[in-house]
C-alpha cells in the first residue's frame, strides 16, 4: 500500500512538473495555456492522494474552471499573440542560467554546508483541516485575521486593475513638454497661413 | 448547534482597523462626492485618515499584548515604526498634490491606494506569523505594482511596473516555498512556536537527532524574498529601473516605506523565531550588506541621472540599514529604528527637490539641470544640499548620526570587517552627493529650468530639511523612544 502510494506520488509529481516545464517550452501562448491546466489537474490530484477532497474540488473548480478560462479569453482578447513567433530572449540562456546557479548557490550553500541531510519525518498531527467543515472553522476562528487582510488584499488588486486598464482617456491625456507644445502651435499657425 | 466567539482582542489590530477603514471610506467618498478636477481634496481626506491612524496609536501606548491566536502583536517596537510610517505616507501624500496634476496622471485612487500601502507597512510590523507577514507583502506589493504604473502615458512607468510585477511575482514564490518548507520541518508557522520547536531541538540535540536543515533551507528562501523586496545585492537589479520609471513620489515612497517595513517583518522573523540559529543565517546577511553597500554605492558612482542615482543610493542605504538587523542586539534595533527615520525624512526631502524641479511632461533628473540652482534659488539649493550631505552621513546632520549608530552597533557585535566596508564605501558615497552640490553653487547653469514651488511642497522640504538638522543635533527627541522599543521587543 505505501509503496502504491509513493509510485501514485511520483507519477503525479512527473505530471505536475512535466506540464509546467511544457508551459514555458512551448512557443504558442494558447498551448502554454493548455499545458497550465494540465499542471493545475495534477496539483488537484495530489490534494486527493492527501485525502483533502474539499481542497481537490475547489483546486479543478477555480484553477481549472475559471482561472484557466480567464487566462484563455485574456490571451485571445490580446493582439498578435497567439501566432506562434516571438521575439527570442534567451539566445545565450546557458549563461543567464550560469549567473542564476551561482547567486542561488550564494544563499543556499553557507545554510547547507555541514548540515545533517536525513530528514525524519515528523507525526503528523492529528486534527486535519482539510475538509470543508474545519477550513470553514479555521477560518472563522484560527485564521480570521488572514481571511480578512486576504480580502482587503482582492480589493486593492481589483482597484488597481481598475485605475491601470479602465483608462479614462480624457482624464488621463498626454501631457506635451513645452517644447512640444510650441512645435505644435508653430504648426497650427503655419496651417492656417497656407489656407 | 452552539457558536463560540473566538477570542479576541480588537484593540490589538486598531491602528490596521483605522487605516484600512479610512482607505475603505475613501476610496468611495472619492467615487462619488469629489469632482473629477478637484482630487487634492481626497488628499487631504487621506491625510486626516493618516492623522486619525496616529491618534489610534496613542491610547495603545505601553501595551504589550497579542491576540488573533498570537498572529499580531502590538508593543512600543510597533508602535514607533507605525509613527514613521504615517511621517512618510503624510510627506508622500503632501508631495503628490500638485505632483499628480502637473504630469497629468491625478486619479483619485492615488490617495485611497498610498493608505493601503501604509496599511500594509502598519500590519508587517504588527504580525507575527508567517502567513500574516506573506499577506503583508503581498498587498504592500500589489499596490506598489500599481502606483509605480500609475504614470500611464509614460512609457517607462508602464515598463517599471512590468518588470516590477514579474520579478516580484518569482519573490512572493520564493517566499511560499520557504513557508512550506519551515512548515514541513517545524509543523506550524507561527514565530514564537518556531522558537520553541528550535529551542527543544537543541536541548536534545545529540549525535542522532539531525539538525533543522528544512528549516535553514527555507529561512534562506524566506530571506531571498526579503532581499528583493528590501533591493539587497544581488536581488536589487530592478531597482534603478523601477525607481526611474515609477512617478517621483512613488519613488520616494518605495525608497524607504518598503525598505523599512520589509525589514521590520525581518526582524520580527530573526529576533523572535530564529536566535537560536544565529550561526546560519548571520554570516549570510552580513554578506548580503556588505555586497550592498558595495554595489549600491560604487553603482551611484557612474550615474549622471539624478533619480537613478537616488536609487543606487537607496540600494547601498539598505545595506547600513541591515548593518542594524545583523548586530542582533538591542542597540543594532535601536540603531535600525534612528536610521530608519533619518533616511526616510532625508530621502522624501531630496525627492520632493526632484519633484520641484520636474517640469510637466517632461523630466529633470539629469546633473545639468542642478547646474547653477544656487544662483537661482537659493534656499532651494541649500536644502538640496543639507539633504545630500546627511545623505553621505556628514554631520551635523541625522544622517551622520545614523551611520554613526549602525557602525557602533554592528562593532559591539564583533563585525569590524562589515564596519570596515561600510566606512569605505561612505568615503566613495561622498563622492556623488557632493558632485551635485558642487553642480549647484560653482557651475553655471546650462538650460532653464523653472522650479514649482508650491507652498504645500515648500513647506515640506522645509519642515524635512528642519528635521534633520535637528535630529542631527538633539537624536535624544527620537533615542529614548527606540531604546524603550528594544526593550519591548527583547531585544
Amino acid at each position: 500500500m505505501e509503496l502504491l502510494i509513493q509510485i501514485i506520488f511520483v507519477l503525479i509529481s512527473t505530471l505536475i512538473l512535466g506540464a509546467a516545464v511544457m508551459v514555458v517550452r512551448t512557443r504558442n501562448v494558447i498551448h502554454s495555456a493548455l499545458w497550465l491546466i494540465a499542471s493545475f489537474f495534477g496539483i488537484g490530484a495530489l490534494y486527493l492522494l492527501l485525502e483533502a477532497e474539499f481542497l481537490a474540488i475547489a483546486q479543478v473548480l477555480i484553477y481549472v474552471g475559471a482561472i484557466s478560462v480567464l487566462i484563455l479569453f485574456a490571451i485571445m482578447l490580446t493582439h498578435n499573440v497567439t501566432s506562434g513567433e516571438g521575439h527570442k530572449f534567451y539566445q545565450r540562456w546557458w549563461l543567464a542560467l550560469l549567473v542564476s546557479l551561482m547567486l542561488f548557490a550564494v544563499i543556499l550553500v553557507p545554510t547547507l554546508v555541514g548540515q545533517d541531510w536525513t530528514i525524519t519525518a515528523r507525526p503528523s498531527e492529528e486534527s486535519a483541516i482539510a475538509g470543508a467543515v474545519e477550513m470553514g472553522t479555521a477560518f472563522m476562528r484560527e485564521y480570521l485575521l488572514p481571511f480578512e487582510i486576504a480580502a482587503v488584499l482582492l480589493l486593492v488588486a481589483l482597484t488597481g486593475a481598475i485605475v491601470i486598464a479602465y483608462e479614462e482617456r480624457a482624464q488621463r491625456r498626454r501631457i506635451l513638454t513645452l517644447a512640444q507644445e510650441l512645435a505644435l502651435r508653430k504648426q497650427q499657425q503655419q496651417n492656417h497661413a497656407e489656407e | 448547534m452552539n457558536i463560540a466567539f473566538p477570542d479576541i482582542n480588537m484593540l490589538v489590530i486598531l491602528p490596521l482597523i483605522v487605516i484600512f477603514g479610512s482607505a475603505l471610506a475613501l476610496l468611495l467618498i472619492d467615487l462619488f462626492f469629489i469632482p473629477a478636477g478637484n482630487k487634492k481634496i481626497t488628499g487631504y481626506l487621506a491625510l486626516a485618515g493618516l492623522l486619525f491612524t496616529g491618534l489610534a496609536g496613542v491610547p495603545l501606548w505601553g501595551m504589550e499584548e497579542s491576540s488573533f491566536s498570537g498572529m499580531v502583536v502590538v508593543d512600543t517596537f510597533a508602535l514607533t515604526l507605525n509613527v514613521i510610517f504615517i511621517i512618510i505616507a503624510a510627506i508622500t501624500i503632501i508631495i503628490s498634490l500638485d505632483y499628480l496634476p502637473r504630469q497629468g496622471i491625478e486619479q483619485g485612487e492615488f490617495y485611497p491606494l498610498i493608505l493601503f500601502a501604509t496599511g500594509s507597512f502598519v500590519l508587517l510590523a504588527q504580525s507575527t506569523n508567517l502567513i500574516l507577514i506573506f499577506l503583508g507583502i503581498e498587498l504592500l506589493s500589489i499596490t506598489l505594482y500599481v502606483l509605480t504604473g500609475f504614470a500611464y502615458p509614460r512609457l517607462s512607468s508602464e515598463e517599471a511596473a512590468m518588470k516590477y510585477l514579474l520579478l516580484g511575482a518569482f519573490a512572493a514564490g520564493f517566499f511560499v516555498y520557504g513557508i512550506a518548507l519551515i512548515y514541513g520541518e517545524t509543523m506550524t508557522v507561527d514565530l514564537n512556536q518556531i522558537r520553541l520547536y528550535l529551542t527543544e531541538l537543541e536541548s536534545s540535540s545529540t549525535a542522532a537527532v539531525p539538525g533543522p536543515t528544512l528549516l535553514l533551507i527555507g529561512g534562506a528562501l524566506v530571506l531571498i524574498a526579503f532581499s528583493f523586496k528590501i533591493a539587497l545585492v544581488p536581488f536589487h537589479m530592478w531597482t534603478p529601473d523601477v525607481y526611474e520609471g515609477a512617478p517621483t513620489p512613488v519613488t520616494a515612497f518605495m525608497s524607504v516605506g518598503t525598505k523599512g517595513a520589509a525589514l521590520a517583518a525581518l526582524i520580527r522573523i530573526v529576533t523572535i523565531a530564529l536566535p537560536t540559529v544565529q550561526d546560519a543565517w548571520v554570516p549570510v546577511l552580513a554578506v548580503l550588506a556588505a555586497a550592498t553597500m558595495i554595489v549600491g554605492n560604487v553603482g551611484a558612482v557612474a550615474q549622471t541621472n539624478v533619480k537613478r542615482m537616488l536609487a543606487y543610493s537607496s540600494v547601498g542605504h539598505a545595506g547600513y540599514i541591515v548593518l542594524g538587523v545583523v548586530a542582533m542586539s538591542a542597540h543594532g534595533i535601536e540603531a535600525f529604528l534612528f536610521y530608519l527615520l533619518a533616511y526616510s525624512l532625508t530621502n522624501l526631502g531630496a525627492f520632493a527637490v526632484i519633484i520641484v524641479l520636474e517640469q510637466r511632461g517632461e523630466s529633470a533628473w539629469s546633473l545639468d539641470d542642478f547646474s547653477g540652482l544656487g544662483q537661482r534659488q537659493p534656499m532651494l539649493a541649500v536644502a538640496m544640499a543639507l539633504f545630500m550631505l546627511s545623505l553621505a552621513g556628514v554631520p551635523p546632520t541625522a544622517g551622520y548620526l545614523g551611520k554613526f549608530f549602525v557602525f557602533a552597533a554592528a562593532w559591539e557585535s564583533g563585525l569590524g570587517w562589515l564596519v570596515l566596508i561600510g566606512v569605505i564605501t561612505s568615503a566613495i558615497a561622498i563622492f556623488f552627493y557632493l558632485r551635485i552640490i558642487v553642480r549647484m553653487f560653482m557651475h553655471e547653469p546650462v538650460r532653464d529650468v523653472q522650479p514649482a514651488l508650491h507652498r504645500s511642497i515648500t513647506w515640506t522640504i522645509a519642515v524635512a530639511a528642519g528635521a534633520v538638522l535637528l535630529f542631527g543635533f538633539m537624536p535624544n527627541l527620537f533615542i529614548d523612544l527606540a531604546q524603550r522599543s528594544v526593550i519591548a521587543l527583547g531585544g
